[in-house]
């Protein structure tokens, strides 16, 4: 009798149904949607504080300009980049249910008074951000700043809160002895993060500033010049860069850092990106403006900008690549699986627990291929695709079939960005072939593998492998030498 | 913190009632689901705003009323400055229930996100640019906007305020059915492995329709109270020639909805779940009769506004009382439908393994109220009545 569909535990990549995005990696998927929702939701947090300081400016009569400045788009613009913003952190959450449920279930399961507690945030921002934005021209100057305030302090406030679930991923820190809800909010990474998000806030929110500046008509070159020193000390915290990023790094599991630093090349080059990236932005910004020695045109700040999606994107790509083979550190597999059933899965395979059979069975000519297939959509297709993105036939399908077996027997020794492999032997021999068939082009006849000599050798390499992670797969099998 | 093991236990589901359901779960389970029940209708005030504005606001579009020198509409003036943080708020709103129902019913509503896919995920983008078509119709000599000639001209011109409110109501709508579509599949688990191997049809089936016009009608009667309310208060400096224009129109709007909604209701809440009809259910039945018997009162209080011709205090409050009694009671019939669909199978209503951090939030609860409630004072100290737009 096929499985119920509502049956499968839930933690388990078989717990729900999954989709196929072949070309595309699923990391991708997310880290687009994520690239421009940090954008915009960072924009409109500092272009609070923006809009607060000039606010200040103008009612203390430092910057007669500034109520003007205000009051251009420049104000509407923060408030629809709130609105937007809001709507593709919507985008992420529903994103983050279609690439891992298990995670955000998990999340959802240990956070959800943090959320809701983000959420009144929000209601205080949607509230007095739209207090200002509409009725800001007829409000005295006592009560605009005070919206502004709370404006800024909710946005930040949302922020805050965001970041601590978020900064748990890579570091849950003393949450996973004891499950406290604020042990693993105040983690390890907390406070670095926190600080490098709300530099980008304030770097975005003049780059923002900037370009508006020398958009909107009405001001002469003077003026411009003006307010743009005006907006400068936006840019200062950006200073601060180089320490809270080494500081970040500090507070890294050793492994995430290693792969920064190098250790993976992928990660490494996007490392290098955000940082020039941010470098040319801040010595741009903190030179050019703080110092007035040159004025910033709207050609300049338009291209600072996109070089800031890129530090950004940069940044969601490391952030969700770091993290790996973990989707939630010492606790779950980006695969969905646990660390603790590793060892049973290896017992009972992963397919037993599978009820979402194949869409397409009939492209496939023997059930060990099917079942292959099914392997690698629980254990695999999370991180790799076949034929496009981290394509297991390119990484793969070019070794013997031994090496085949050998090296996904021992995956957390293969890259320790992978978790240990969580199904049988028999599972393992349909996945290989399968890939094997996947490289010789999907010929129509293929032979069955069921050799129990392979088998039996397979079980010997997966206990080889241990079923603990890197590195502490490593360590035991030291350990196990030196005895 | 513990983790579950591997499990593949199947249980059967059984035939019962909603109290047994209610009173099998663990209290905690019982708790969100109130709030799941309770934020969720908040929800619902504000998409039941939206979408009645943003009809309102189309067809005041199509007939011209935005366009310059349109002979003035006070109603369909308001509507439309109010639809943007309107849907702010719908949006808003609806991120707690979308927390809730993740603890209650991860398995179903996850399950149901996955399956549905494009066709879910389009939702978001249809937000956004509904969004942005709202602003185009409200644009209208805003200060950003004075400063570009042609760009205040083009969006001034009637013709683009109808395309742009005919679109945003379109994918306002498109929202509502995502929503339904999926509420739907998340209650059906034996469908599940069907609808992952075949993908879904290109159309929504039939109930899903059906579920959409009943909402878009039980929309209506709270669009039409909180207008009536919001021309009560001065809205857009409306005054009593105003209030009489818009009481008969607004009438017909609730009357229609309300009618409709409960003709569509029965056929609704009369299907079977879980073996169950929730009209058999003392707490369906009860339920199913609050909202009949809001709708009447609210009918009433409309039927003598328009014989009147006034938005009197009275017969406005007792409407939108009508319209929130109403908006609850479907909350709880939609809640029971689930409950009764789903127990006895494995994704039956939950508990969440940890708990903590609600005294934080109850803290920032009381700090949040205080200062929403300082802003809206505030603001409408700062402002006199007749301008309060
Ligand atoms: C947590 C994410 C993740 C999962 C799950 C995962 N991989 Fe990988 N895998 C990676 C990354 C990252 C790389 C490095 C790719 C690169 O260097 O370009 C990699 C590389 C590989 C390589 C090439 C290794 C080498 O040194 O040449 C193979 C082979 C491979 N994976 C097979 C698999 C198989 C088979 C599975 C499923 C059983 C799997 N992986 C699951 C992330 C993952
Ligand atoms: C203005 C646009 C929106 C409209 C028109 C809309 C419409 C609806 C409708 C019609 C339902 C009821 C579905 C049913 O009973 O079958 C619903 C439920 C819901 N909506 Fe909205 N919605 C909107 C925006 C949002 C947004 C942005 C969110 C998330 C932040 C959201 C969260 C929810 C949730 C969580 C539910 C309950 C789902 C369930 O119980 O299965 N809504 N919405």
């Amino acid at each position: 009798m096929p499985l119920d569909p509502a049956s499968a535990a839930p933690l388990l990549p078989t717990a729900y149904p999954v989709q196929d995005y072949d070309p595309l990696m699923k990391g991708m998927v997310i880290g687009g949607i994520g690239i421009l929702h940090v954008f915009l939701a960072s924009f409109a947090i500092g272009g609070g504080f923006l809009l607060w300081w000039f606010e200040w400016l103008g009612q203390t009569g430092r910057e007669p300009l500034a109520r003007r400045f205000i009051d251009s788009v420049f104000r509407a613009l923060i408030f629809v980049s709130f609105i937007v913003g809001a709507l593709t952190g919507v985008g992420m959450w529903l994103t983050a249910i279609q690439i891992s449920s298990p995670t955000i279930g998990l999340m959802v399961d240990v956070f959800h008074w943090v959320w809701a507690t983000e959420w009144l945030f929000f209601w205080l921002e949607v509230v007095a951000g739209y207090a200002f934005f509409r009725y800001g021209d007829r409000l005295d100057g006592r009560t605009r700043l005070r919206l502004l305030t709370i404006y800024s302090i909710a946005g930040f406030g949302s922020l805050f809160w965001i970041n601590g679930i978020l900064s748990w991923q890579l570091t849950p820190g003393e949450w996973v002895e004891t499950g406290s809800v604020w042990a693993g909010f105040f983690n390890p990474t907390f406070w670095p993060s926190l600080l490098f998000r709300t530099v980008v806030c304030f770097t975005l929110a003049a780059l923002g500033g900037t370009i508006v500046l020398n958009l909107v008509g009405g001001f002469t070159r003077e003026e411009r010049e003006r307010l743009l020193h005006r907006i400068s000390p936006f840019f200062l915290p950006m200073l601060a860069m180089p320490f809270l990023g080494a500081w970040y790094l500090a507070a890294m599991p050793e492994d995430s850092r290693d792969w920064i630093l190098g250790g993976s090349m992928v990660i490494n080059m996007f490392f290098n990106i955000a940082v020039g990236a941010s470098a040319l932005i801040g010595g741009y910004g903190v030179i050019a403006l703080w110092r007035q020695r040159n004025f910033m045109n709207g050609a300049t700040a338009t291209l600072l900008a996109a070089l800031a999606v890129g530090a950004t994107g940069a940044g969601e790509f490391i952030r969700e690549g770091v993290r790996k083979p973990y989707t939630v550190r010492e606790t779950l597999f980006s695969t969905a699986v646990t660390p603790a059933q590793v060892a049973t899965l290896r017992e009972t395979g992963i397919l037993a627990t599978d009820p979402y059979p194949l869409r397409d069975p009939e492209a496939y000519p023997t059930d060990q291929l099917r079942e292959g297939r099914l392997v690698y959509r629980n254990l695999c297709s999370i991180c790799h695709t076949v034929h496009g993105a981290m394509a297991l036939n390119a990484l793969m399908g070019e070794w013997s079939i031994e090496q085949k077996r050998l090296m996904v027997a021992k995956l957390q020794w293969t890259g320790g960005y992978m978790p240990p492999f969580a199904g049988s032997a028999g599972e393992l021999e349909s996945l290989v072939q399968y890939i094997a068939w996947e490289h010789a082009k999907r010929p129509k006849e293929w032979r069955e593998s069921r050799d129990p000599e392979v088998i039996e050798e397979i079980e010997r390499m997966l206990e080889e492998a241990t079923t603990l992670p890197s590195p502490a797969a490593q360590k035991a099998a030291a350990g196990e030498e030196s005895r | 913190m513990m983790l579950p093991a591997v499990d593949t236990e199947t249980a059967a589901p059984a035939t019962s009632t909603l109290p047994e359901v209610l009173e099998a779960l663990p209290t905690n389970t019982v708790v969100y689901l109130a709030l799941l029940i309770a934020t969720y209708a908040l929800h619902a005030v504000f998409m039941n705003y939206t979408f009645g504005g943003m009809l309102w606001t189309a067809v005041a579009a199509l007939r011209g009323r935005y366009s310059e020198g349109a002979p003035r509409d006070t109603l369909a003036t308001v509507v439309r400055d109010w639809l943007p943080s309107a849907v702010s708020a719908a949006v808003t709103a609806g991120i707690a229930p979308l927390l809730f129902v993740q603890i209650v019913y991860q398995r179903s509503f996850y399950t149901a996100n996955i399956l549905l896919f494009n066709r879910w995920m389009a939702l978001l983008p249809a937000l956004i640019v509904a969004v942005y078509a709202m602003y185009v119709v409200k644009a209208h000599g805003s200060a950003g906007v004075r400063d570009h000639g042609r760009a205040a001209k083009f969006l001034a011109r009637g013709d683009v305020k109808s395309a742009a409110a005919v679109l945003a109501a379109l994918l306002i709508g498109y929202v509502g059915l995502a929503f339904i579509e999926n509420h739907l599949l998340s209650l059906a688990p034996e469908t599940w492995r069907d609808r992952y191997v075949e993908g879904s049809p290109a159309l929504p089936a039939a109930p899903a329709w059906i579920r959409l016009a009943m909402w878009a009608l039980g929309a209506l009667p709270t669009f039409a109270a909180l207008a009536a309310w919001q021309l009560r208060r001065g809205a857009g400096g409306a005054n009593d020639e105003d209030r009489a224009r818009a009481s008969r129109p607004l009438a017909l709007l609730a009357l229609t909805g309300a009618i409709g909604s409960l003709v569509l209701g029965t056929i609704v809440w009369s299907a079977d779940h879980g073996g169950t009809r929730l009209l058999d259910d003392s707490i369906g039945r009860l339920a199913f009769g609050s909202l009949a018997g809001a709708l009447a009162v609210g009918g009433a209080a409309w039927i003598t506004m328009a014989l009147h011709r006034r938005l009197s205090a009275i017969m406005v409050a007792l409407a939108v009382s009508a319209s929130l009694v109403a908006i609850l009671a479907h909350a709880v019939l939609r809640e029971g439908a689930r409950l009764l669909a789903l127990a006895g199978t494995p994704a039956a209503a939950r508990e969440p393994s940890g708990l903590g951090g609600l005294a934080v939030f109850l803290v920032f609860l009381v700090i949040s109220a205080g200062a929403i409630a300082w802003i809206v004072r505030a603001v409408a100290r700062a402002l006199p009545t007749t301008h309060r737009a």
